[in-house]
C-alpha cells in the first residue's frame, strides 16, 4: 500500500452533503461516554438528595424516646453532613467536565481520574452513611425494647448473637447493593474510558 | 439567526470535510455516521463558547471532533441491514466508477477493523499533519506518535492483503 498516494486520493475524496442548518440549540449530546456518565450522575444526584428529606421526617413518623431525641437528631445531622461533601464534590466535577479542547489525553485523564475518584468518594461515604444508619436503627430499636426486658436480654448469649448476625447480614446486603449500584450505573462507562486511555498509553 | 451562529455554520460549512472524513473513518454504516456528525457538530457548538481564537478554527475542530469520536460509542438498539448500505456505497461507486474511489473503499473497510486510536492516527496522518502536530492533537509524546503510526500502519496493510487487496 503506497500511503503517499492514499493520502493524495484522501484529499481529493467527493464529500456527501452535509446538512448543518438544523437548529442548534435543539441539538442533544446522545452516546458520548462523558455525556452518558453526565445524565447518570445527575440523576443519582437528585435521588440521593431526595434521601435527605425522608431522613428528616423518620423522627416525627416514628415514635422515639424523649432521652435518645438529641442523639437520634445528632446522628441524623451526622448523615447529612456525610452526604453533602460527596454531593457537592460531585456536582463541581459535574459542571467542570468538559474539556473537549484538551488533547486526547488530557481530556481522556482529566476525566477518567477524576469520575473514577468521585466513585471511590461515592463509596467510601456510602460504608460511612451504612456505619451511621446501623447506629441510628440500633438506638431506636434499643430505645423502643422496654427496660426490664432489656435487662433480662442483656444476660442471654442468644441475644448478643443474633444482633451479630443480623449486622452481618444487614452490612453484607447493604454492602453488594451499594456496590451493585455503582456497577449498574458507573462502571461501565469507567470501563470504556480506561480502555481507550490504555490504547493511548501503550 | 445570532451572528455568533452564522459565523459557527460558515466555519462548520467551510471545514465539513473534517466531520465526514472522521466519521466515515469511525464507523461503516451510513446511519452511524450521521449520529456522530451530529454528536461533533453539538460538541463543537457547545465548546464554540470557549473558543477564544488563540489558533486556527481547524487545528481546534481536530481536536474536539476527534475527542468526541474516541468516547463516542454508537447506538446499541439498531438493528439496520448491512447489505442494504453496501448498496449505497455502490451506487456512489457506480456513479464516480473510479479505480481510486475504490481504493478509498477499501481502505475504509479496513480501517473499521483498528482500534479507536489507531482510527485517529491515521485519520491525522492522512490530513497531513506532522508527528509533532499528532503528538499535540494525542497528547502523547513525538516518539510514541511515530511508533504508534508505524504499527498502524503496518497493520493497516495486513488487513488489506488479508482481504485480498492489494494497492
Amino acid at each position: 500500500m503506497n500511503f503517499d498516494e492514499l493520502q493524495k486520493q484522501w484529499d481529493k475524496q467527493p464529500e456527501r452533503p452535509l446538512d448543518l442548518t438544523q437548529n442548534l440549540h435543539k441539538m442533544k449530546s446522545a452516546n458520548l461516554s462523558i455525556d452518558k456518565v453526565r445524565k447518570t450522575m445527575k440523576k443519582d444526584f437528585f435521588f440521593q438528595l431526595t434521601t435527605l428529606p425522608l431522613l428528616l421526617t423518620y423522627p416525627y413518623l416514628f415514635p422515639i424516646p424523649q432521652e435518645k431525641g438529641p442523639i437520634l437528631w445528632w446522628i441524623i445531622l451526622c448523615i447529612c453532613t456525610t452526604i453533602i461533601i460527596p454531593m457537592v464534590y460531585l456536582f463541581r466535577f459535574y459542571k467542570k467536565s468538559y474539556k473537549m479542547e484538551f488533547s486526547s489525553l488530557k481530556n481522556l485523564n482529566w476525566f477518567y481520574y477524576n469520575y473514577k475518584f468521585s466513585i471511590d468518594l461515592f463509596k467510601i461515604y456510602s460504608y460511612i452513611i451504612l456505619t451511621l444508619i446501623v447506629m441510628f436503627l440500633g438506638i431506636v430499636f434499643l430505645g423502643n425494647v422496654d427496660p426490664e426486658k432489656l435487662a433480662y436480654l442483656q444476660t442471654s448469649t442468644a441475644f448478643y448473637v443474633t444482633i451479630i448476625i443480623s449486622l452481618i447480614i444487614y452490612i453484607g446486603i447493604c454492602l453488594c447493593c451499594i456496590n451493585l449500584w455503582i456497577r449498574l450505573l458507573y462502571k461501565k462507562h469507567l470501563k470504556q474510558l480506561k480502555e481507550i486511555l490504555d490504547e493511548l498509553e501503550s | 439567526m445570532k451572528a455568533t451562529e452564522k459565523e459557527f455554520l460558515d466555519l462548520m460549512d467551510k471545514h465539513k470535510g473534517i466531520l465526514y472524513k472522521i466519521s466515515r473513518m469511525y464507523f461503516e454504516k451510513t446511519e452511524d455516521q450521521e449520529d456522530l456528525i451530529q454528536e461533533m457538530t453539538f460538541q463543537l457548538w457547545r465548546s464554540y463558547q470557549n473558543f477564544k481564537g488563540n489558533s486556527l478554527f481547524s487545528t481546534w475542530m481536530y481536536r474536539v471532533c476527534l475527542n468526541t469520536a474516541l468516547t463516542y460509542f454508537k447506538k446499541e438498539d439498531k438493528k439496520q441491514d448491512k447489505f442494504e448500505l453496501h448498496e449505497n456505497y455502490d451506487k456512489e461507486d457506480d456513479d464516480q466508477s473510479h479505480y481510486k474511489e475504490e481504493q478509498l473503499k477499501y481502505f475504509y473497510e479496513a480501517v473499521q477493523e483498528l482500534n479507536k486510536v489507531e482510527k485517529a492516527l491515521i485519520f491525522l496522518f492522512l490530513e497531513g499533519m506532522s508527528h509533532r502536530e499528532i503528538s499535540e492533537n494525542l497528547g502523547i509524546s513525538e516518539v510514541n506518535a511515530r511508533v504508534k503510526l508505524n504499527r498502524t500502519k503496518d497493520k493497516l496493510q495486513t488487513i488489506i492483503k488479508k482481504n485480498g487487496y492489494e494497492f
